[in-house]
């Protein structure tokens, strides 16, 4: 009977620790990045799934200037109008909700200025900084290969933005153990603790 | 069902500490030595069964098996899902740290309920109709954890209707799913070690 128990609780930790990578729970997700004036992005699940209904409220600051739908992809496209902080917010109603910033620094000189107030990140005053370092190359044109260059580039970074988004959320069987272990180790300490309670209790006696 | 932090507001999220923290007192001051090593085990199961997700557009829905905690822990439920979903927090950012109590309410209150209306009679029952009131705590659970996270929304002014209805048609299946699983272990353990059906308090 006991070697019963005991299997029957080895096969529901199995069916958990072994069941297929891309079922660890969820938790709602969202990324998006900068091309030009365009920025495109899309919602996932922390397990991989893309999340195909929902609607991105596009916020600058406190104030909720567009929304954008999620297509059957799960992604979004929203063409900036400002050189500001973007806050994309999902919310799914149930209690589900996801938020992402693209900053103003990500965004082309072109756009007309944008609220200064918006807090700007360390990167963006870096990059602020080296926009009007370089005004003339800006404001003589680049050449079509060098264009076609730097787009490339951008959408290489943009990808590794993704993988690096998508491994922070990657679990593997080390969390998991180590999760049980810690279990294991509070109901320990718990013992320990109601074992000298009761010690204590005696010795008074 | 693992609410994160910003969604609910500073009122809710502090209701429910409060909420949880008598709830965790009450199953602390009531559990016994000897069981301890059945709370920590029935902890680590739900902390890998409420990992596992099961895709469901827009989002996936998980396992909660909260109503299987209720018939083994009773209030014992609270400090047993507290640790769980604290180290889940911490270890996978899922749900937020600040709401966490009403993660743990949301969980265990409907523990408690199912414990308080099933563990008795399960005890009391053939093995068949134990798994059938198996069955029906683990779904009840689950509907239960659905109204109360819409409780807390609604608290949040986000309505109650809404949430409620996007809450019980996403986690539908997971009603049968855990009704399911619930009845068996229920089943398997009524016919194998009955014992462990008592409720700790």
């Amino acid at each position: 009977m006991q070697r019963n128990i005991i299997l029957f609780l080895a096969c529901l930790f199995c069916a958990g620790i072994f069941f297929p990578g891309r079922a660890w729970a969820h938790k709602v997700k969202l990324f998006a990045a900068a091309d030009g004036k365009k920025i495109e992005g899309f919602a996932y699940t922390s397990d991989g799934a893309r999340i195909k209904r929902g609607k991105v409220a596009v916020m600058i600051g406190d104030n909720k200037i567009a929304e954008v739908d999620l297509d059957k992809k799960g992604e979004f496209t929203y063409e900036a109008k400002t050189k500001d902080d973007h806050l994309f917010r999902l919310d799914l109603g149930d209690g589900h909700a996801a938020s992402f910033t693209v900053y103003a620094s990500e965004l082309p000189d072109s756009l007309p200025g944008g609220d200064k107030t918006v807090q700007a990140t360390p990167d963006a005053n870096e990059n602020a900084a080296e926009a009007t370092a370089a005004p003339a190359s800006t404001a003589t044109g680049i050449s079509q290969d060098l264009a076609a260059e730097i787009k490339q580039l951008r959408q290489q970074v943009t990808m590794l933005r993704e993988e690096i988004d998508a491994y922070r959320e990657h679990r593997n069987l080390q969390d998991i153990i180590g999760g049980i272990g810690y279990i294991l180790g509070i109901t320990g300490i718990a013992f320990m603790l109601m074992k000298r309670n009761s010690t204590n209790g005696n010795s008074k006696a | 069902m693992h609410l994160p932090d910003g969604v609910i507001s500073n009122t809710a999220a502090g209701a429910s500490w409060a909420v949880c923290s008598a709830g965790v007192a009450i199953g602390l001051r009531g559990m016994k030595s000897g069981r301890i090593p059945l709370v920590g085990v029935t902890a680590a199961v739900f902390f890998v069964c409420t990992l596992i997700a099961i895709p469901l557009p827009p989002a996936s829905v998980h396992l909660l098996l909260n109503g299987l905690t209720g018939i083994l822990l009773g209030w014992a439920s609270f400090p047993a899902i507290l640790v769980a979903l604290a180290l889940q927090a911490v270890q996978f950012g899922h749900g937020g740290v600040f709401a966490l109590g009403a993660n743990t309410v949301v969980m265990s209150v409907p523990a408690v309920i199912c414990g308080a209306l099933f563990s008795r009679r399960i005890k009391n029952s053939q093995t068949r109709r134990a798994a059938i009131y198996g069955f029906a705590a683990g779904a009840l659970s689950v509907f239960l954890s659905c109204i109360m996270q819409a409780s807390l929304l609604c608290l949040t002014d986000r309505g109650f209707v809404t949430p409620a209805m996007v809450l019980l048609g996403a986690h539908m299946p997971v009603m049968f799913i855990d009704g399911a699983v619930t009845a068996w272990v229920v089943g398997f353990l009524h016919r194998v070690k009955p014992e462990m059906l008592d409720r700790l308090d």
